[in-house]
């Protein structure tokens, strides 16, 4: 239990210097409120009033207080450009976000882990050598490319004109598919890309072990090898590594492809938010996924502190 | 099994590892080619628009009418200008980072150096630069200064096991047995051996940063006094559905021949630092 | 013990080291018992034991390499304990090691000309000519081609990169130096070059050596004096034809036994001993094993003592106390 407390500590430790850092970037150095709620021309005495509402004259360490203080009681407060609370704003557009990245981000790795075990099992011979070098030249292409390629080809007149180019009505899956399809493929040709070298890897290991070694000498196919032996032992890694993408797919990901796509979701609503410097909306979306981020640490920390030095080392408290 | 003791190193992966080196090359060439052809002003504007590809402009003109070639060259040289800047900075202030902590494993430096990285990973990237674009937007070089900020952490990790893992070599009880001081043995045998490391972690950190640039400039958030690859491309998404293609391959073709060739020379080189390949 | 403030040679008192277990509710282990130590100036200390008595602890703490718990360590009159980081560091050209596994205490990526000048660099010992003359005549000293400066380890034989080890030991003239089972990873021709190259050395260049082995051949070979070590202490010490001819202590009756019974090589056998060491705090650490305990041995605990001033022969046993 001690070292239970310990980590825990510690990624609460993480959270005060995540939101440190973004109180400083965003309240401290950030926009200064006071003109845009004064309105046009206001005098000294007005602003003074204002700044002193907003409490822009207490020490620094008062506010930062503050701010943490509204953090955890969840009190986001409202969206500048819309008005809207900003804890609806999340709660209306996050699920939008998982439909549209989730699936494309399970099959693209489903799929990656598909032709990792292909590559495995052909080790170095030349299906795994087509492997490893398409992965290589499929991440050296951007992300933005993919996406502008896919949607001129499906969504325009000048290719097949297939899908909607933007857009996001849905309400059932014929909607979703029609929606949904371009940027889930974009989305899976990275995610295939990306993370076909370290499943190859990951199984590889496994495959030099005794026990597989001796299931192949006596004859076992690669079926039999790969799903009953090298898979189970490998799942944790493979479970830790989707836990540790899922934030970076959600905030990073859903940025490019909501914002280029048009889909109201929560990377549509951070890209306005940083263009109309919108406070309090950026606050709940950077301390959120940071909440994510570290709370997944914490846990993966649980499940497989030795997946990796990157990752196992960076939370042994000592 | 003494077979098993004599296995031939397998082959490369890579089907053409020089192809790194000669795609590398390429690119260097048609820069150059780029910077002494008699190009126009990148900035200028004239009524020629979509123009084709000629003698004046060999990579015909955008929507602006301006020369694409013109354009593509100084977006080059911005992309690795930021490339360079943001991977010298980030990978020697995570080097560093990663030797202090890894020297004094388990001690407050190190638990202070891994803190501060765990903060800064927890921190969803695109939006910590978008806060430092608007806290520092005087500054022209602030996405600059947000990559560094944010791309030392995985170089500060790495570093920081390679010096634990060498800090049990017999070679540096050897080294302190002559009275080495800390300091020299770091630079005289934990940094030459954690060299290979290193290297790779400062060409992906130029990937990185490559990369990264160019999705912040296509999302606005670049430096706007000036193209690149990120603004080209997205000038482009409105030319290609009207049929106009030129400014996009211009663009993305630089910027995949960069990326492509820093990773296959990166990759070559883990693989051949890999100590499970059995050199080194 | 006496006075060793000018006296030459190394003198060792009282030296304690516990290792911290590694986890929790495990026994911290102990490394150096309450250890005294004389090795006379010019003379080879072999020092004998099964491995985990604490042999290379007591190396890594004469030299300073590692933190003590408590003791003293005199080299040549110099207090090595009392001295700075500087000083320290500055002293050290004067003790030196050798390791076990050469290509592991040797830098991957440093030329083995530059491993044997670095020490000579680092103290300033001599100009740059001085010490490219200087490298010379160690490669001549242990036995090496001029040639092979520029290679590197890997691309050395065994024997070759110990060689080399020695060669960087010897390069600053210490007064003391420690071999730390040097010839325990080599083949046994090898073996034999190398401990006779040491033999010589020492007769040249006149210095202290302590030399340690789990093989008792190799230490009756080289050893001017012998001590056997159990559990990180002492239990005897005496001149080598003394030590073998009239071993005084129950534990080394039965390393020679051992020793005796199979004929090759007299490698100290590692026995049961170890960990579960259950009798009460004063008592004689080898009691659990010893073929001639006592009642009183479970609660006295023996002191190292003279049984013989001429040769000096030490032993830790209540059979010689009275
Ligand atoms: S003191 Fe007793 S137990 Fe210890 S060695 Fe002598 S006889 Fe054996």
């Amino acid at each position: 239990m001690p070292i239970f407390i310990q980590k825990t500590l510690y990624s609460l430790s993480l959270l005060l210097g995540v939101t440190f850092i973004s109180f400083m970037l965003m309240v401290y150095f950030g926009p200064d409120r006071s003109y845009a709620i004064a309105g046009k021309n206001p005098d000294a005495a007005q602003l003074e009033e204002i700044r002193q509402q907003l409490g822009y004259n207490q020490p620094l360490t008062s506010r930062y207080l503050g701010y943490i203080k509204d953090l955890a009681s969840f009190n986001l407060g409202l969206s500048e450009s819309s008005g809207k609370p900003v804890a609806r704003l999340l709660a209306e557009t996050i699920p939008t976000s998982l439909l549209l990245l989730l699936p494309g981000f399970l099959i693209g790795n489903l799929l990656a882990l598909m032709l990792a075990m292909i590559a495995a099992w052909y080790k170095h011979s030349w299906p795994d050598r087509l492997l490893t070098n398409l992965s290589l030249l499929g991440v050296s292409i951007s992300f933005l490319i993919i996406i502008i390629v896919l949607s001129t080809w499906l969504c325009t007149p000048q290719g097949l004109n297939l899908f909607p180019s933007r857009g996001w009505r849905v309400d059932g899956l014929s909607s979703w598919l029609t929606y949904a399809t371009v940027p889930s493929l974009a989305l899976i040709f990275v995610t295939v890309f990306f993370n076909l070298r370290f499943y190859r890897a990951l199984l590889l290991d496994e495959m030099e072990q005794d026990y597989i070694r001796t299931a192949r000498a006596y004859g076992a196919g690669p079926f039999a090898i790969m799903f009953s032996e090298a898979l189970p032992n490998t799942l944790i890694p493979i479970l830790t590594r989707l836990l540790f993408s899922l934030p970076a797919i959600l905030v990073s990901g859903s940025l490019v492809l909501e914002s280029y796509f048009g889909i109201p979701g929560i990377g549509k609503v951070s890209f306005d938010a940083i263009f109309n410097a919108d406070q309090p909306v950026l606050n709940a979306i950077v301390s959120l996924s940071a909440v994510m981020i570290v709370v997944v640490t914490w846990l993966a920390d649980f499940i497989y502190p030795r997946l990796d030095p990157r990752i196992s080392q960076h939370l042994v408290v000592r | 099994m003494s077979s098993s003791l004599n296995q031939t190193k397998p082959a490369d992966p890579i089907f053409f590892p020089q192809l790194g080196v000669l795609v590398f090359f390429g690119l260097i060439v048609v820069l150059i080619i780029m910077a002494v052809y008699p190009l126009p002003d990148w900035q200028v504007i004239s009524p020629d628009r979509f123009a084709g590809i000629s003698q004046e402009h060999p990579l015909g003109t955008n929507a602006l009418g301006q020369d694409i070639a013109a354009r593509a060259a100084q977006a080059s040289w911005h992309s690795l200008r930021i490339g360079f800047i943001v991977t010298i900075c980030a990978g020697f202030l995570g080097m560093l980072l990663g030797l202090v902590s890894g020297w004094y494993a388990g001690r407050w430096p190190d638990a202070t150096i891994l803190w501060l990285t765990g903060v800064m990973e927890a921190i969803p990237f695109y939006l910590f630069v978008a806060a430092v674009a608007y806290a520092f937007r005087q500054l022209s070089w602030s996405m600059e200064l947000a990559m560094v900020v944010t791309f030392w952490t995985t170089m500060t990790r790495l570093v920081r096991a390679e010096v634990i893992r060498l800090k049990q070599r017999d070679f540096i009880l050897a080294a302190r047995a002559i009275g080495l001081s800390p300091a020299k043995t770091l630079t005289s045998h934990i940094l030459p051996n954690a060299l290979p490391v290193i290297l790779v972690q400062f060409s992906m950190i130029f990937i990185a940063a490559i990369k990264a640039e160019v999705i912040l400039s296509f999302l606005g958030l670049g430096n706007s006094s000036t193209i690149s690859w990120g603004l080209m491309i997205s000038e482009s998404t409105q030319e290609v559905i009207a049929g106009h293609y030129l400014n996009f391959f211009s663009a993305s073709i630089l910027l995949f021949m960069l990326i492509y060739s820093v990773s296959l020379i990166t990759d070559s080189l883990q693989t051949r630092t890999d100590p499970r390949q059995g050199v080194a | 013990m006496n006075q060793p403030n000018n006296s030459t040679g190394v003198h060792a008192t009282g030296l304690m080291k516990l290792w911290p277990s590694q986890k929790k509710n495990q026994q911290d282990r102990v490394g150096l018992n309450n250890l005294d130590l004389i090795i006379p100036a010019g003379k080879t200390f072999g020092l004998v034991g099964e491995s985990g008595s604490g042999k290379s602890t007591l190396a890594l703490a004469l030299l300073r390499l590692i933190k003590l718990d408590a003791g003293e360590v005199w080299i040549d009159g110099q207090a090595i304990h009392a001295l700075d980081e500087k000083g320290l560091r500055n002293q050290r050209q004067h003790m030196q090691l050798i390791f076990q596994n050469p290509l592991a205490a040797l830098d991957p990526r440093h030329s083995v000309g530059d491993a044997i000048l670095e020490p000579l660099v680092l103290h300033n010992v001599g100009t740059a000519i001085q010490r490219r003359q200087q490298l010379q005549n160690l490669f001549e000293l242990v036995g090496l081609g001029r040639t092979l400066a520029s290679r590197y380890p890997h691309q050395l034989s065994g024997g070759q990169q110990q060689r080399v080890m020695i060669a960087r030991a010897l390069a600053s003239r210490p007064s003391f130096l420690i071999a730390d089972e040097p010839v325990s990873a080599l083949d046994a021709p090898i073996q034999a070059q190398i401990l006779n190259l040491l033999r010589d050395l020492q007769t040249e260049l006149g210095f202290t050596m302590l030399f340690i082995s789990h093989d008792l051949a190799v230490i009756q070979f080289i050893a001017d004096r012998i001590g056997v070590m159990y559990h990180g202490q002492l239990l005897e010490q005496a001149e080598n034809n003394e030590l073998f001819s009239n071993p005084c202590h129950p534990y080394t009756e039965s390393l020679l036994t051992a020793a005796g019974a199979s004929h090759q090589s007299a490698v100290v056998n590692p026995g049961k001993q170890q960990q579960e060491i259950n009798q009460g705090p004063n008592s004689c650490i080898y009691a659990h094993s010893c073929p001639r305990v006592m009642q009183k041995c479970r609660h006295h605990e023996p002191s190292l003592r003279y049984i013989n001033k001429s040769p000096p022969h030490w032993v830790k046993c209540l059979h010689y106390e009275n």
